[in-house]
């Protein structure tokens, strides 16, 4: 019997001539913690939204719990839990109303919810707010109760589609803690959706999405390891001289960036020195004003397998989106 | 020894009812629907006694309003008495088709999301939406019928008022249906109010309410024939008026019979309530 709980072969989704997904497939295995990485429109939440059967597949299958997704929609969706992009609570109601309609909606007994429901309220630290309306909370405290709500019915399968999109940097860690926490004591499967770096390498795996294909799929440290060498990152006074030395000299590819020369050298600690010195003695070299050296993170995998920088886009796409979203009020 | 790394699940912890029934699933999820929206409507109140004031005043100022004017011409009665039953009839419509828009609500705020995504068939989230908005729809027109002896000067027997409720319900029924579906196909507040406008004077002014459905213009008269709403004013004022009224008279003021009434009400519930269904499945 195989391990793996979401078994994804030729996934597309096409709107019109549009292919947002084009034929992807991998396989999540029971425990482990997901996640798509994207920049915006890449086809991550396409791709969770068919998972979750909310949106059709045009061609390919999907297993989820060994229940496809095109055929036992209702199965899926019992024995999975799902956070979405944007909050989906009942303002006008209690969280404990809430989690009360959500589990009577998804079949849960009632004499299991009134054990169950302190329980996910307590998970989530929300104890002392249950029988106030959802109206009131803060962002952070909607997020952890829909989380709280996710996990209600016991699913195998945590969905959550950008969990920390518009939250403050301290909010988003603090329900990183919660979802890598719950992940360990409720020892459910987690799936995830970020165009956040640093989020992604709490992950198990990460599969790299980019224009609705599979780039990379891998753990954070393999694939930090594609780009296996350390960047240094130099500044000096007539950079666009150094660029050309260092070109000439190393045999290495130098990319100009907004702090300076960006380039990568198989082994950092000692070719700095090295370097320094054969910088200062040449006879026309410009003056060194700064150097640094860094490991690869995923931003550089990302980088490396795209050819585009995440956080760039992501920032000028969901600009343009908030934008779009004001005009059209 | 078999120690388990952070032990997962077994399938048999997880909480699938498979002991119930479909149906019993359906009915589960209908009652919840339901009754989250009804908790709703207590919760705001304020919303309850207003949506009340309009009826209200539409009674007593047009009724007391008009009445010297019109005497005695439509049938030999008060005027006030001969619109209650209209105006019975148009809570319940503002009441259900307003309702509707609880809809645009909730995909607003994201919880439509929840509900389309719960293990729920949509037909089940149709007709909770549904039955909650003839629910409210039914008892605000109940609550403006316990104003009518006041405000109309009329009386009016319990019997008259139980033998009503079905005939109250079976019309919330069709414009909630009406109300939802349009809710869920329209998705700005502002359009739905400007609908409501545009779709609810029209079927309110052509129903019968405020004058008999006898001797008007041919176009008149057909709009009147397929407008829902005529098939629920006719028996209201026929049931509503026997106290006050002998049957001849009655007679004057009747449109149809009353089953015939019934009959063309639950068609048109049949028709709206499967475009609602339909709606909620592409949704």
């Amino acid at each position: 019997m195989s391990t793996n709980i979401i078994e994804v072969r030729n996934l597309v989704k096409k709107y019109g001539d549009f292919a947002a997904v084009k034929g992807i497939s991998f396989n999540v295995e029971a425990g482990e913690v997901f996640g798509f990485l994207g920049p915006n429109g890449a086809g991550k939440t396409t791709t969770i939204s068919i998972l979750c059967t909310l949106l059709r597949l045009t061609s390919g299958t999907a297993l989820v719990n060994g229940f496809d997704v095109s055929t036992a929609s209702m199965k899926v969706r019992g024995s999975i839990g799902l956070i979405f992009q944007e909050t989906s609570l009942d303002n006008q109601l209690t969280a404990r109303e809430n989690l009360q309609i959500h589990g009577e909606l998804y079949g849960v007994a009632n004499v299991v919810l009134r054990r169950r429901i302190p329980e996910v309220l307590g998970m989530v630290d929300l104890s002392e707010w249950s029988d106030r309306l959802v109206g009131a909370f803060s962002g952070g405290m909607k997020r952890r109760l829909e989380i709280a709500r996710g996990l209600l019915h016991h699913p195998r399968i945590l969905f959550l589609d950008e969990p920390t999109l518009g939250l403050d940097p301290q909010t988003r860690s603090h329900i990183w803690e919660y979802i890598l926490r719950l992940r360990h004591d409720e020892g459910i499967t987690v799936f995830l959706t970020t165009h956040y770096m640093d989020e992604a390498e709490n992950c198990s795996r990460i599969a790299i999405i980019d224009h609705g294909e599979i780039v990379a799929l891998d753990s954070p440290a393999a694939l930090k390891a594609m780009s296996a060498q350390d960047i240094i990152n130099l500044d000096t006074d007539d950079n666009q001289l150094a660029a050309e030395l260092i070109e000439k000299r190393f045999g290495v590819a130098v990319r100009m960036g907004g702090d300076g020369l960006h380039f990568e050298v198989a082994d950092g600690a000692r070719f700095i020195p090295e370097f320094i010195a054969s910088f200062s003695n040449g006879e026309r070299s410009p003056r060194i004003l700064r150097i640094s050296l860094r490991r690869p993170t995923l931003d550089d995998v990302f980088l490396k397998v795209t050819g585009r920088d995440i956080r760039r886009q992501g920032a000028d796409e969901t600009e343009g989106q908030r934008m779009a979203a004001k005009l059209s009020r | 020894m078999g120690s388990h790394p952070a032990s997962l699940p077994s399938t048999t912890d997880i909480h699938v009812p498979a002991t119930e029934s479909r149906i019993e699933r359906d009915l589960q999820g209908l009652a919840t629907i339901w009754r989250r929206e009804l908790l709703h409507v207590w919760r705001d109140k304020p919303r309850l006694v207003g949506s009340l004031i309009q009826p209200l005043l539409f009674l007593l100022i047009i009724g007391n309003g008009l009445a010297p004017a019109v005497g005695n011409a439509i049938g030999g009665i008060d005027f006030k008495k001969f619109i209650f039953p209209g105006i019975i009839a148009m809570s319940v419509l503002f009441s259900s088709v307003f309702y509707g828009i609880t809809v645009v609500w909730d995909r607003e705020f994201g919880f439509l999301k929840e509900i389309l995504a719960a293990p729920v068939r949509r037909y089940v989230v149709a007709l909770g939406k549904i039955l909650a908005g003839s629910t409210i729809a039914t008892t605000q027109g109940l609550i403006v019928l316990m104003f009518v002896p006041w405000l109309a000067e009329t009386s009016l027997s319990a019997s008259v008022v139980v033998k009503l409720i079905p005939f109250l319900f079976l019309l919330s029924l069709v414009t909630s249906s009406l109300g939802v579906t349009l809710g869920a196909i329209i998705k700005s507040i502002q359009a739905f109010q400007v609908m409501m406008m545009v779709l609810v004077m029209p079927l309110y002014f052509l129903s019968g309410a405020f004058f008999p459905l006898k001797d008007l213009p041919t176009w008149m008269d057909i709009l009147s024939k397929i407008d829902p709403l005529t098939y629920g004013v006719d028996p209201i004022r026929q049931i509503g008026l026997t106290a006050v009224l002998r049957s001849h008279s009655i007679q004057v003021f009747a449109v149809h019979t009353i089953g015939f009434d019934v009959l063309m009400l639950c068609v048109f519930a049949a028709i709206l309530i499967t475009w609602s269904i339909t709606v909620f499945n592409r949704l």
